[in-house]
């Protein structure tokens, strides 16, 4: 492993127990060992790869297996990704072992019920902030409150919610409906 | 129409899901996870697979959003080694992972070639508005997993309040909301 890809490994392997609710929690830390600390990347790199890893589907953990493609191509992902999901992967399956082998016991019944409402406000938050950051116009409004109402009364793919938002973004903005693009 | 969609009779109970179905399902999960990922596990391992209620959604969620790491990959290393073991784990979570990446890496490629264009901006600006309407559906929807007691009742709004509202870390919940809930509801649970 080439010096980058193993500095990679350290500061992400490190703070992957602290990642605690996500990736998103531990930016500047990142920016402090990738940036100021190692030195593998700039400032401008860093915001932008912040920016594109927020346009991809899926869990806030692909920003860092972007600045390991970045930063050391395939080698550097592939390490970077290994770093950030494997310590608190193996916390999990410890986790889930104990809690799928005692899940009769009044007290893993008691946590798993006590836990459950921090998943419905954190979701509601997590609507809430992405909403504060895309809508910025009336037509995001509309599309906003049109998507959650025609998702609570039809179970559809949630794909083609997010498809005929795209497209609505881009008939408004023709339209020359949408100031904020 | 929910209570038969999510009644538990429906999945066979003690069944194992397979490994190939599993690995489908994350890729399914990953693929359609565009701006978080509850929107998509919800639509899949509930509704479209029936591999949880939502009840058992919620509780699973529930632990793993406190452990450390992405909730959801900490969910998908669980659920692999219930069906599957250590290789159901691995499955899972590279399943997650994979079209994620993918997208990703095609995302920084083409980047710079499109980003300047009005109508990718008007298409991302979009698509970003619809995908917040999913998270707040996908929250009501999710309500439906959680007992109506007062100390859940309690727990759910501050967590709201605190990570949404305030903007405060995580960790904020997870050493004062968390522990206060359990305490809350043993005692609760003590005294009837």
């Amino acid at each position: 492993m080439s010096a980058a890809v193993w500095a990679l490994f350290t500061a992400f392997s490190m703070a992957s127990l602290f990642a605690i609710g996500g990736a998103s929690a531990l930016i500047p830390e990142f920016h402090r060992q990738i940036v100021e600390n190692y030195g593998l990347m700039d400032d401008k790199g860093f915001a932008h790869s912040v920016v594109l890893s927020q346009l991809a589907p899926g869990p806030n953990m692909l920003l860092v297996s972007f600045i390991g493609w970045q930063v050391g191509g395939l080698p550097g992902l592939l390490v970077s990704t290994f770093a950030i999901v494997g310590p608190p992967s193996a916390l999990a399956f410890t986790v889930g072992r104990v809690i799928e082998g005692r899940k009769e016991a009044a007290w893993v019944k008691a946590i798993k019920t006590s836990l459950s409402p921090i998943v419905v406000g954190l979701t509601l938050a997590s609507g809430t902030v992405t909403a504060r950051a895309a809508d910025h116009d009336f037509v995001a409004w509309a599309l906003t409150v049109g998507s959650a109402a025609f998702m609570i009364a039809y179970r559809r793919n949630p794909l083609w919610v997010i498809g005929a938002g795209a497209c609505v973004g881009v008939l408004a903005y023709r339209l020359g409906f949408m100031p904020g693009v | 129409m929910d209570g038969k969609l999510n009644d538990p009779a429906d999945a066979a109970p003690g069944a194992k899901i397979s490994l190939i179905d599993l690995f489908t399902g994350f890729l399914m999960i990953g693929l359609m996870g565009f701006g978080g990922i509850a929107v998509s596990a919800q639509y899949v391992m509930v509704e479209r697979r029936k591999w949880l209620t939502t009840r058992e959604f919620v509780e699973l969620f529930g632990v793993c959003s406190i452990l450390p790491g992405g909730n959801f990959l900490n969910a998908s290393v669980m659920i692999g080694d219930r069906n599957q073991g250590p290789l159901g784990s691995v499955t899972c979570l590279t399943a997650l992972l994979l079209m994620p990446l993918l997208i990703l890496l095609a995302i920084a490629v083409t980047y710079d070639q499109f980003s300047y264009l009005p109508e990718v901006r008007a298409a991302t600006a979009g698509g970003a508005a619809a995908a917040a309407g999913l998270i707040f559906a996908t929250a009501a929807r999710l309500t439906r997993g959680v007992s109506p007691t007062v100390p859940l009742i309690v727990a759910g709004v501050a967590t709201f309040v605190v990570v949404g509202v305030l903007r405060w870390p995580m960790w904020v919940v997870v050493v004062a909301i968390a522990p206060l809930s359990i305490f809350w509801s043993l005692y609760a649970a003590r005294r009837a």
